[in-house]
């Protein structure tokens, strides 16, 4: 067949690794995503260094609905406090607690998927099926149920986003190991004699993580809108502590007067998951060139 | 100078890839007459299927580029062609048979439809009953039940789906078949079955064909004429006694001579070609095979050569040099 | 087929079996008695035993699970600890909102998505392909209750065209409908799209270009038969974001629906309320997936039920 001939010319003296790098440095999206989540997080990991903590917990009657000025660039809420500094605050813990999240449940996930899917058989089923068990009620409303069942509080919640969505990573852990297991190439490594040590490290890994870390990158931003829900619901993180759910929450009945108290928490959210949502699909398709079209 | 069926002048095509532009035919010019079996050989990456999809104007979209050259088919200029007179001749004038039968027929539409959809396509005003019959009869030719015709791809092996393939593309009884290695995907026993099938078809019919192929012997058993294709141009073409008694061959056929087994000689070792082909995104100047011959000169590296004719059957190498080339 | 659909529904029930299991399991072994959580503090010992009496407390833990479940299977889904309604009742009455809720987004979902997709994919890089990907790309990342809200504030207080909260008339749904259809509709578009793009690079459609097709039977006849096959499976997984989305939508718009009694529940800890809302919905979900494969078998020749 004399079609096409990708000839990768100024590519094919890169590794494998550069390869992906470079593919993800020419798409722009994901690069401005990259971008805009380094600063948020930078802004947010440098917060004490110049917000005053007090300023996120400070109610004072005298500056209620300050709307954004100098002093103040996003304005105040109902009890006077700074919703910069709440907003700050709260992405800390938005950011956190969502990487807190997908952090338990990929362990979880990389654990028992990779058991299934290296074992096999009976073990296989079970987990399986205790997967199916998990994926049977959606995820909002497991995670409610948990909830529920654990009592409120901020790592309560974390848990219970975790339960609701380990079984997915579990799922893509699996199917990853399982196409690994019968490719060609690690059978054809093996009988080069490859040590197995270089399979899993110089084949397997490689091309079996590259699913789990997009469908990680992906799941952040599903877990920051879960957790932001929560919040909004009042069953997640409880007011007063800052969390851009709740935030927008505690705001909802002044917002129709002093619309910025809900359009900046909301475009927090929204600017974060849709950045993450750009790396995971720049990182897809790097990691995967054939699935963009 | 007689018409021909099919004239390819001077066809160049290139593939504009994110990462580089890929020359994949370069300056090919062919001829077909009526009823005329070619077989285009070459190695993988020649350009064959290239060629073949320019005819029918099947390039991939936006990715592939005819950039220079013309393509007359029966007077129609296919490269300046619209979309509606190219629709006009794919599947009823000039169809194709594609290489892999697993992939290229529809699987959520019975065979019986889809060779069904040529006679709707093209013959508008045949009744029901007729097209029914239309179908009944070519599936018979080709080998298979007509009881069959509302099973669905799954359904069928590769070697049954093929014939499928063979049926939709012969059920319009066109002027010409373009079979871009019908048999490469198949097992061994089944591939002489296939074309067997296909020349008793195309003779049947009185059908031009182009067998598009890398196995010197299919050729030499089904066509009459051959043209070798080495980095998307005609290195050697004549009628298959001239090619193939090797009196006078271009290195490169030689080098395929020389690569199969051959039962009558007692050369103990096959002997490859050595060298790859050249990048088809950075052509070398001079003659492409050049890198890879064993006659190899200073001139070669830097003067292309041209088509050089003696008779009907013309080399590419200045070995064989004469004065008015191609 | 019919032995097929069995199979499935027996294989559903340990799933139902177990989710239950565990979300009672954990409910139960929760520190705090519930006994005393719903008298108060001010409740005597005696009335405290009695109560634990009353919701029967006393049994282990499984047995307690298997009374309920016998329960549940009888169609009788307990009483509310704390407001002393049936359950069953309350869903009865809440049920047609959510349903209707639904509905409507998931019609919103196939209607618009579908046909946006297919016009998104044979016209590739135009004005509709982009846009639908810029919107797609913001509703995806909106919080949807954020979303409900400034929808709320704008078109119901500000402009006064729909009623802001309730459901008494169909008007009603329509905005939270369009609210839970917002996050979906976009991701239907763009797979919708992805998918025809898929197709249209196979073999099957060079056969059909190379059979003489024009490009609008290709579209039709070849390319969206295919090209639907991966869509009508992400109808089930939307549902699944319907169910969850229906709660933050619920709450927005002050619907009655199960979705703003789970969230009350969950809040005060309502044992039987819970449950019967997890029950009810893995079964739904359970029903809606079975469907989807049934229906997905039912275009697509190659898919043999039961295998």
């Amino acid at each position: 067949m004399s079609k096409k001939i990708k000839k990768k010319t100024n590519l094919s003296n890169k590794s494998q690794l550069g390869m992906i790098v470079f593919r993800f440095s020419k798409n722009k999206l994901a690069m401005f995503g990259l971008a805009v989540i380094v600063i948020l997080a930078l802004l947010c990991v440098a917060a004490p260094l110049y917000i005053d903590y007090e300023s996120v917990y400070q109610q004072s009657m005298a500056d209620r609905f300050i709307l954004p000025c100098a002093e103040h660039p996003l304005g105040t809420d109902q009890f006077g406090r700074d919703l910069f500094a709440r907003i700050i605050y709260g992405g800390r813990i938005s950011l956190l607690a969502g990487l807190v999240v997908v952090a338990m449940a990929l362990v979880l996930g990389i654990v028992l998927g990779g058991i299934a899917g290296y074992y096999g058989g009976r073990i296989d089923n079970v987990i399986m099926r205790i997967c199916d068990v998990f994926m049977a009620v959606p995820r909002m409303l497991l995670s409610m149920a948990v909830v529920a069942a654990l009592g409120q509080g901020t790592f309560k919640m974390l848990i219970a986003l975790s339960i609701a969505a380990f079984p997915g990573y579990a799922r893509t852990v699996r199917a990853s190991i399982m196409t690994l297991r019968n490719q060609e190439y690690v059978e054809a490594a093996k009988c080069c004699g490859t040590s197995s040590a270089r399979i899993i490290f110089k084949h397997v890994v490689p091309n079996g993580l590259g699913p789990v870390i997009v469908s990680a990158t992906l799941g952040l931003g599903g877990t920051i809108l879960a957790i932001a829900s929560l919040g909004f619901l009042g069953i997640g993180v409880a007011s007063p502590t800052p969390e851009w759910g709740t935030i927008l929450s505690e705001n909802r009945a002044n917002i129709r007067y002093y619309p910025y108290l809900g359009l900046v928490p909301g475009m927090f959210i929204a600017i974060s998951v849709m950045c993450l949502n750009f790396i995971g699909d720049g990182l897809r398709d790097a990691l995967d060139p054939r699935m963009k079209n | 100078m007689e018409k021909h069926l099919l004239e390819i002048k001077n066809l160049h095509v290139q593939y504009n890839t994110d990462e580089a532009v890929v020359h994949a035919v370069n300056g090919l010019s062919l001829t077909l007459d009526k009823g005329e079996a070619l077989g285009i050989v070459g190695e993988t990456g020649a350009g064959k299927s290239t060629t073949a999809l320019s005819i029918l104007k099947l390039l991939p979209d936006k990715v592939g580029e005819i950039t220079e050259g013309s393509i007359v088919y029966d007077g129609i200029d296919i490269i300046k062609a619209n979309n509606h007179t190219m629709r006009e001749i794919r599947g009823a004038k000039i169809t194709m048979i594609f290489q892999d039968p697993m992939s290229s027929l529809n699987p959520i539409m019975t065979i019986g439809e889809q060779i069904h959809e040529v006679l709707e396509l093209h013959f508008p005003k045949m009744s029901a009953a007729e097209k029914d019959q239309k179908v009944d009869e070519i599936l018979g030719l080709v080998g298979i039940q007509k009881t069959r015709k509302n099973e669905y791809p799954h359904q069928f092996s590769g070697g049954m789906k093929q014939r499928i393939g063979i049926a939709m593309a012969l059920v319009a009884e066109p002027e010409l078949l373009l079979a871009d290695e019908p048999t490469t995907a198949l097992d061994v026993t089944i591939q002489a079955q296939i074309l067997q099938l296909m020349q008793e078809l195309q003779k049947k019919y009185n059908t031009a064909m182009i067998l598009i192929t890398h196995d010197l012997g299919v050729v030499a058993e089904f066509c009459e004429k051959v043209a070798v294709v080495y980095a998307g141009e005609v290195i050697e073409q004549g009628t298959v006694e001239e090619v193939f008694t090797r009196e006078k061959n271009h290195p490169y056929t030689t080098g395929l001579f020389n690569s199969i087994p051959d039962l009558t000689s007692d050369v103990e070792r096959l002997i490859p070609i050595p060298g790859f082909m050249s990048d088809p995104t950075n052509l070398p100047e001079g003659c492409k095979f050049a890198e890879r011959c064993p006659h190899c000169t200073e001139r070669c590296r830097k003067e292309a050569p041209k088509l050089y004719e003696d008779g009907g059957h013309s080399i590419r190498c200045f070995l064989y040099e004469t004065k008015g080339g191609q | 087929m019919v032995k097929y659909i069995i199979k499935r529904i027996l294989m559903l029930i340990p799933v139902i079996f177990g989710i239950t299991l565990f979300i009672y399991v954990i409910m139960s072994l929760a520190p705090g008695d519930p006994a005393t959580l719903i008298l108060g503090p001010d409740a005597t010992y005696e009335e405290i035993l009695a109560k634990r009496e009353e919701l029967g407390l006393n049994d282990p833990i499984l047995v307690r699970y298997f009374k309920y479940m016998a329960g549940v299977l009888h169609g009788d889904f307990g009483i509310s600890w704390y407001n002393e309604y049936d359950v069953m009742g309350e869903f009865l009455n809440r049920i047609p909102n959510t349903l209707l809720l639904g509905l409507l987004s998931n019609a919103i979902v196939i209607l618009v998505g579908i046909p946006l997709g297919i016009i998104a994919a044979v016209k590739q890089n135009g004005v509709i392909d982009y846009c639908t990907l810029v919107l797609a790309m913001l509703f995806s990342s909106m919080p949807a209750f954020w979303f409900g809200l400034m929808a709320q504030i704008f078109f119901c207080l500000n402009l006064g065209w729909f009623p802001a909260t309730g459901a008494e008339s169909l008007k009603h749904f329509i905005l939270p409908a369009v609210t839970l259809a917002s996050a979906s509709l976009a991701g239907q578009v763009r797979l919708t799209r992805t998918s025809m793009l898929e197709v249209n690079k196979l073999d099957y459609v060079r056969t059909a270009r190379a059979k003489g097709c024009s490009e609008s039977r290709i579209v039709i006849r070849h390319v969206l038969r295919n090209g639907l096959l991966p869509v009508v499976t992400s109808i089930g997984a939307h549902i699944a974001t319907i169910v969850g989305g229906a709660i933050v939508t619920e709450s927005v718009f002050a619907i009655p629906g199960v979705a703003s009694l789970m969230i009350n529940a969950v809040k005060i800890r309502d044992v039987p309320v819970v449950m019967g809302v997890i029950v009810v919905i893995s079964v739904f979900v359970g029903v809606v997936n079975l469907l989807v494969d049934l229906l997905y078998a039912v275009i697509d020749p190659r898919v043999k039920l039961g295998s």
